[in-house]
């Protein structure tokens, strides 16, 4: 035992009201948790605080906590990371190792006979009342094959240790089980804080374990192909565990996908990508099994594909978990499984489950009834119109309601008595607390067994005095340590030769729900930059207002007007005696443009569809390009914010600018050239392309005075940073036939329109062939004979306004077209609709 | 034992207003094979062709299919031919009073009914009661026989709802239907399941076609037989005895069963989920012929 005999602990001793997982009553402290409390009490304030700066950054950039605000998004979450983990030594963990490996099989067994014979209903060993209410059951996945060895293929179950000092198992996970994703991360988060502490302490590495899932899937799938294709099915960015899907998705190497990206054809499974349908085995389901199949399941559901159930019966699909696995999810099975356990397995159960009584038998129900004060009262199922009850927080009242609710439907309710759980050392300021703790741990089948993380997420109560725990209640989550007798070899995933069966990875596929994200976030980013160059000329120009006060106040009022048709706000149609429109200062004008939340060409509103699009699409960015996005949007916020401080605003655009071109180097630097990035560039160029026609429309006036035709053509070749070339290359006061040849026919140009059009052409000729080459082929003639007509520089030979302004036009139909085109030839997802008839 | 032989067609035709780029759909059509009731031969013509099919059973043994087709259509359809004997035993002698045929509360582990228990639950379209649906409490009067019970219940739902296929849809909610008093042969049944259940009884829905006889000296019309639905109750040591409320009979020869389930939504004869499509028609006729006389000419050789 080590003493660690300071204040700290005194004051974390003195304020234990139970087990504690890392000190006894004595104030010793297990020699497993000792080096890492000594750890923390060797550093500073200051350093403590630093670390939990850095834990917010690092959850927020990777999207652990992203949210989009005000948001279309719902996914509002703030998790927090505690930096002290919950250690546990080899021989502690055993017990847990064995006992949920153990579990699982156990549970399979139990899902495989529901969902088939039944003979565990036969036998009396499952009352059969307990499976016919409970609403997890879903008889259209009866008889349909697992094609995977196991139904219950990923499973996590809660847990907590009691005040005997004994693990007891809370709940199973069995549908879409969540969390293995969170830990992953949070190991990677303290991983750069301890890296030393990580190493010398031989903690036990998660990397071997996502390694077997992977190998697992294929070793186990029964299906034709040697090769199977595995795709993560999402319920897409709305989801509150989206963030968790991508951050897996990208991490195991699928393919992230929604319903409508896939398609049933033949009796298999197909995946719509910008290359035509590419065939699917396996789908790592994380969607809820009701919604995964409108044929079968729920109809109204848009979640899933009609026809999956139908492929699994031809055994032409293979789905993790099995979507009837939902039986499992039944707490009245709690008190059934030790004796399933020893009938079924032959063993004693290593875990034991919280004493549950279910209702349904009357000698149970009467002892629920006669302890409901010592109790906790929950549905079978998670039936959303039946809460958790504690007893002992009822009123009499409530008491006898609750009481008589029992009564009326004594099978569809458990009763659980109540475990103080232990607590653990938890950081939550400057000082250690205990905090109550539940710890999720996951698994997956392997060839005749199941493989436990050896790791897990730790789970904190959010304030000291509560006793409940819960994800969605603002816990607090903490990483697992598992130490290791020897230290363990440095895995990843990806290192070690795998077999060549093992290729479950669409080499750079892209859904074409992915190309259409990456399209819009190309187009939006390049919208928002547009628009705040132009907003960083207007606070430019008015600097300038004192220089040649009319000419400067007129150019502003062109680019205020500029301004208005980017964001699409046009003037009402004026009536005679209506007065004349408010005039608008610069401040309430950059206010509008920027932070206008009712008027959807806004820059806030133009960078929301941007998050949601770019987050749309969370698997496909590296580490550094989320993290530039999720600056962009900080910087964004921040320009809306300080939007009447003349200073501050001109740095915050700078700023943004930066980011904006900060992504695109990134991306450019680090994105293979594949069809993803395609569609990202095809956006942002299209965007570039209509962008420059607006603002030569908006600021070419031949009618105005010639200081003022010039003043208005500088301040077009600043907004295109086109000046300085302007400058070098002509040494004039600009010139309407010059800055044309400069910005709409220089083809060494990048920022000139015959080079935004030699780029789509360059893109489009490189993007895969869409299933209809029709599709595409006719917008890629006219963008070859529109950038043959600008290298001819038509200008020259006919300067008229008129002649002008027909190329434009026909510049911008084409642009139009060639945006319409790619939609229709790459972008097609389009919902199925449900019908019934008798 | 009593037989009848028939040949049933069903067509259903459904026309979009646009093409359909896809359609999966879902039948539960081809009628149940068992000791009361043979299917002798059976076809299912599906028109255009689709480009993938699929035959199994379902839970409760019936017949299902599933079809998809993935080119563009603009029409569907759908016709299930079968040849089919049905037969009857002389209907059960059953002195033990109703108390005794309900499926108690809390016998889990030796009721003799333990898999027919399913049929005492609540089901998706059938949520559970907590009050009678009705007024028949006096059908159930203390230690009446069994039979004579549910005979007078029956009867009781057919006095009380009026035939009526304008007060319902597919998708009218049971509630609904209660209090309307009014539905078809569907409500009617689902009307009868709910307040079954609520007092004990495993009761199940019945899909089917009637074979309707035209009145004396007239020619029965082509089409003019309907699908039909009427409900069974498990009665412990005797089986599902089988009720159609609609025509206030117990089910004679003339009922031709094609599947059983919870409620209707278990073996609705035609689903689907489709792509595009537009708004659709739907045209379903039925015919129900005696075997073989009155079997036209081009149908006695289809199998």
């Amino acid at each position: 035992m080590l003493c660690i005999p300071d204040q700290e602990t005194r004051q974390y001793t003195e304020s234990l009201q139970g087990y504690d997982e890392a000190v006894g009553p004595d104030g010793a402290i297990a020699p497993e948790w000792a080096p890492v409390l000594e750890h923390i009490h060797n550093t500073s304030p200051a350093t403590r605080r630093m670390w939990s700066g850095a834990i917010r950054r690092d959850l927020r950039e990777d999207g652990l906590t992203f949210t989009m605000n005000p948001d279309p998004l719902p996914s509002t979450r703030q998790e927090d990371l505690d930096p002290i983990p919950w250690v546990f030594t080899a021989a502690n963990w055993a017990p847990i190792d064995a006992g949920i490996a153990q579990r699982a099989r156990l549970l399979e067994t139990v899902a495989r006979d529901l969902l088939g014979p039944r003979d565990l209903i036969r036998k009396g060993l499952i009352p059969a009342d307990l499976l016919f209410a409970h609403a997890g059951y879903l008889r259209a996945c009866v008889g349909v094959p697992a094609n995977l060895g196991a139904h219950l293929f990923h499973y996590a179950a809660d847990l907590a240790r009691g005040p005997d000092g004994r693990m007891w198992v809370l709940d199973d996970k069995t549908q879409a089980p969540s969390g293995a994703g969170y830990a992953l991360e949070n190991r990677t988060i303290l991983g750069r804080m301890f890296p030393d502490l990580l190493g010398s302490l031989h903690v036990h590495r998660l990397a071997s374990w996502f390694r077997t899932f992977r190998r697992s899937i294929m070793d186990l799938h029964q299906g034709r192909r040697l090769d199977p294709r595995v795709v993560m099915l999402t319920p897409g960015p709305y989801a509150g565990t989206y963030f968790e899907h991508a951050y897996l998705a990208a991490y195991l190497g699928y393919t992230l996908v929604q319903g409508d990206d896939l398609v049933m054809r033949e009796g298999s499974l197909w995946l719509k990508t910008l290359e035509g349908l590419q065939p699917v085995d396996i789908l790592i389901r994380r969607v809820d099994a009701e919604y995964c199949d409108p044929l079968e399941l729920r109809r109204d559901s848009f979640l899933g594909v009609a026809g999956l159930l139908g492929a699994m019966r031809n055994r032409r699909a293979a789905c993790v978990n099995h979507p009837g696995i939902g039986v499992l999810e039944n707490r009245g099975l709690l008190p059934f499984l030790p004796g399933i356990c020893r009938e079924v397995l032959g063993e004693d159960p290593i875990l034991p489950s919280a004493a549950t009584w279910w209702c349904g038998q009357p000698k149970e129900c009467q002892h629920v009834l006669a302890n409901l004060r010592k109790m906790v009262i929950k549905p079978i199922d998670r039936n959303a119109n039946i809460k958790t009850v504690y007893g002992g927080r009822c009123t009499p009242v409530q008491l006898e309601a609750l009481r008589n609710r029992i009564l009326a439907r004594p099978m569809r309710y458990v009763g659980q008595e109540q475990i103080g759980f232990s607590t653990t050392p938890m950081l939550p300021g400057k000082t250690l607390e205990p905090r109550r703790s539940v710890l999720r741990v996951f698994a997956c089948a392997k060839e005749d067994n199941y493989a436990v993380m050896p790791g897990g997420l730790g789970r904190a109560a959010a304030d000291p005095d509560s006793t409940l725990v819960s994800i969605g209640e603002g816990g607090i989550l903490k990483d697992v340590w598992v130490l290791s007798d020897k230290p363990d070899t440095h895995r990843t995933l990806w290192v070690e030769t795998e077999t060549p069966r093992d290729n479950t990875w669409f080499g750079g596929v892209f859904t074409s729900r992915s190309a259409d994200h990456l399209f819009w976030v190309g187009r939006y980013a390049e919208r928002i930059a547009r628009q705040v160059r132009l907003l960083r000329g207007m606070v430019e120009q008015r600097a300038s207002l004192l220089d040649d006060a009319d000419i400067s106040t007129e150019v502003l009022a062109h680019m205020a007007d500029l301004m208005d048709h980017y964001q699409g706000r046009y003037p009402e149609p004026e009536e005679d005696d209506a007065p004349p429109p408010p005039v608008l200062t610069l401040e309430d004008r950059l206010s509008v443009s920027l932070q206008d939340k009712d008027h959807p060409g806004t820059v806030i509103r133009t960078l929301q569809a941007l998050m949601f699009a770019a987050y749309g699409v969370r698997d496909v960015w590296s580490q550094d390009s989320w993290r530039i996005l999720t600056t962009i949007e900080t910087a964004g916020k921040r320009c809306c914010r300080d939007v009447h401080s003349p200073f501050a605003i001109g740095g915050d655009l700078d700023e943004l600018i930066e980011k904006l071109y900060a992504f695109y180097g990134l991306n450019s630097g680090g994105m293979t050239r594949e069809s993803g990035w395609g569609m990202l560039m095809l956006g942002r160029t299209l965007e570039a392309a209509i962008g420059l026609i607006e603002l030569l429309e908006g600021l070419i006036f031949d009618e105005a005075a010639p200081a003022l035709q010039a003043a208005m053509l500088d301040t077009a070749l600043s907004l295109n940073e086109n000046l300085i070339t302007y400058r070098r290359h002509y040494r004039t006061t600009p010139r309407l036939d010059a800055v044309l040849d400069l910005v709409l026919s220089m083809d060494i140009n990048p920022r000139a329109l015959v080079f935004h059009i030699s780029q789509l052409i360059d893109i489009l000729d490189r993007l895969p062939p869409p299933t209809v080459p029709e599709a595409i082929r006719p917008t890629r003639q006219s963008l070859r004979q529109l950038r043959n007509t600008l290298m001819d520089a038509p200008w020259r030979t006919d300067p008229s306004r008129a002649a002008r302004e027909a190329l434009f036009l026909e510049a911008r139909q084409i642009l139009e077209q060639c945006s319409a085109a790619v939609t229709a030839a790459y972008f097609n997802h389009t919902h199925t609709r449900a019908l019934e008839a008798f | 034992m009593n037989e009848a032989t028939y040949l049933v067609r069903h067509t259903t035709a459904y026309t979009y207003s646009e093409p359909a780029q896809q359609s999966h759909n879902l039948a539960c059509l081809l009628p149940r094979d068992y000791a009361e009731q043979s299917l002798d031969a059976s076809k299912v013509l599906l028109s255009p062709e689709p480009q993938w099919r699929n035959e199994w059973r379902d839970i409760y043994g019936n017949h299902r299919h599933s079809f998809s087709l993935s080119v563009p259509h603009e029409t569907l359809e759908v016709t299930l031919l079968a040849k089919l004997t049905r037969r009857l035993s002389p209907p059960p002698d059953i002195p033990r009073p109703w108390e005794d045929c309900v499926l108690p509360d809390g016998a889990l582990w030796s009721s003799p009914a333990l898999i027919q228990r399913e049929f005492r639950f609540p089901s998706p379209q059938l949520p559970a009661l907590n009050e009678p649906g009705f007024d028949c409490d006096d059908c159930f009067a203390p230690g009446r026989p069994v039979l004579a019970a549910l005979d007078a219940f029956m009867t009781r739902i057919h006095g009380t709802f009026t035939y009526d296929p304008k007060a319902t849809t597919t998708f009218t909610p049971l509630a609904e239907v209660y209090k309307k008093k009014a539905g078809v042969c569907q409500d009617f049944a689902h009307a009868a399941i709910a307040e079954l259940r609520r007092r004990g009884f495993a009761a199940g829905y019945v899909s089917g076609y009637l074979e309707t006889v035209p009145p004396p000296g007239r020619e029965k019309l082509r089409g003019a037989d309907a699908t039909h639905a009427w409900y069974a109750v498990y009665l412990p040591g005797h089986g599902w005895i089988h009720f159609d409320p609609t025509n206030n009979s117990r089910a004679g020869l003339q009922h031709l069963i094609t599947a059983w389930g919870r409620d209707y939504g278990d073996v609705a004869p035609l689903k689907g989920v489709l792509l595009g499509g537009g708004a659709h028609t739907v045209k379903v006729a039925v015919d129900v012929f005696p075997w073989p006389d009155q079997v036209p000419e081009d149908l006695r050789n289809v199998f």
